[in-house]
């Protein structure tokens, strides 16, 4: 296990996790807030404190479970390298068509069962980045669950337009996720001592290289993909046409 | 004439739509206007999995109506016949895309919108665009 941190690095570790949920929650925050969107606002209300409440709970338990894992040699590495695959597909491009064909769903039970499985799914990497960040703190790993989470669920509208607005807030999560993972990696049992022996600072130098890697190769993976584009109907059925104003043409 | 105007919803597109309507009225023949407003993907292929896409096209256009709306008052207002389309994707290369295959004669756009730092002198946006077409694009101040 890490040493637990203290001072300065615990402090810097709750840092890192509030700043690794947020930019892997806003999956999380797009599934809670469409999925509730053919709701009457009261209904919705309920929706999304309920999907909410529920990922909370599944995610402080799993972290737990992940961070207790790390203990086993060679899941640090496993676990490390999952997050550095996390990093680099957080930087894709995201798709713009291709929900499935289902009809929205439109009652409450419905948008619940959505949300909680999108969280089943969506969590796992989350879990990790936490747990890799909280090096084995399960102090740090609740605080920081617990300060990020309701910033999560106040502000995901906020959020997600920072996101859109600010893309190199994204390019900070990958590369810090980065970082977290090459921290982790290094100190599993099966390569710590030797490393420890072999590499000068490796302290430093791995997680500068990880957070470099995923960004390098984040990018250049971004760049080989056309940027997809999708033209959204709009001739809705509900409400005003803000469609088209052809007819008006003389 | 086809003219370009993408729209964000800020003063600048509203100042750019201004001066559409003005020069329309100009025209002896009223031009065509397509006002586009280009959303940015908010689903990962993840979230895609657990929506529909009319889920996802209805949040599209909650989000491109208030853009559109005040733009599309002010030319019906002088007469300007618009056309609106939601399109996501990338912005500036959306635009650049959209005027190529709807064959538009002209990009009227504002120097800068919503866009953030980046865009702080001449827009982001705007500069790509420039850099993207092959079409004329008028900058509106």
């Amino acid at each position: 296990m890490h040493d637990i941190p203290t001072g300065a690095a615990f402090w810097f570790a709750l840092l890192q996790i509030i700043g690794i949920d947020i930019v892997l929650s806003g999956d999380n925050a797009v599934v809670i807030a469409l999925a509730s969107r053919g709701l009457p606002p009261e209904q919705r209300r309920r929706a999304v404190l309920l999907g909410t409440g529920a990922a909370i709970a599944m995610r402080v338990m799993l972290a737990l479970v992940a961070a207790a894992l790390m203990s086993y040699p060679g899941l640090k590495l496993a676990g490390g390298l999952l997050l550095l695959w996390i990093g680099v597909s957080l930087l894709r491009p995201q798709g713009s068509e291709g929900g499935h064909d289902g009809p929205t769903s439109t009652t409450m039970a419905g948008a619940v069962r959505t949300i909680l499985l999108a969280d089943v799914a969506m969590s796992l990497d989350n879990v990790v980045g936490i747990a890799a960040a909280a090096k084995g703190s399960a102090l740090l790993l609740i605080l920081g669950l617990a300060i990020s989470i309701p910033l999560i669920i106040f502000s995901s509208a906020v959020l997600l337009r920072l996101m859109d607005r600010y893309p190199v807030i994204i390019v900070i999560g990958a590369a810090l996720l980065g970082w977290v993972a090459a921290e982790m990696m290094i100190t599993d049992g099966l390569i710590h001592t030797w490393l420890q022996a072999n590499v000068p600072y490796v302290h430093w130098v791995a997680p500068v290289l990880g957070a470099l890697l995923v960004v390098v190769v984040g990018k250049w993976l971004a760049s080989r993909l056309p940027a997809p584009v999708h033209e959204v109907p709009l001739a809705e059925s509900r409400g005003e046409p803000i469609a088209t104003h052809k007819e008006r043409e003389p | 004439m086809k003219i370009l105007l993408p729209v964000d919803g800020s003063e600048q597109a509203l100042r750019a739509a201004r001066h559409v309507a003005a020069m329309g009225g100009d025209l002896p023949k009223p031009p065509t206007v397509l006002l586009l407003n280009v959303q940015p993907p908010v689903a990962s292929g993840l979230v895609r999995r657990f929506l529909s896409q009319e889920a996802l096209d209805g949040y599209y256009r909650d989000e491109a109506r208030g853009a559109l709306e005040s733009v599309e008052a002010v030319l019906t207002q002088s007469g300007v016949p618009a056309e609106s389309h939601v399109v996501v994707g990338d912005i500036a290369a959306t635009i650049a895309e959209f005027a190529a295959s709807h064959g538009c004669d002209q990009i009227v756009m504002g120097t800068r919108g919503l866009g953030g730092v980046k865009g702080a002198l001449l827009g982001s946006v705007a500069t790509e665009v420039l850099h993207l077409t092959d079409r004329p694009v008028l900058l509106v101040k």
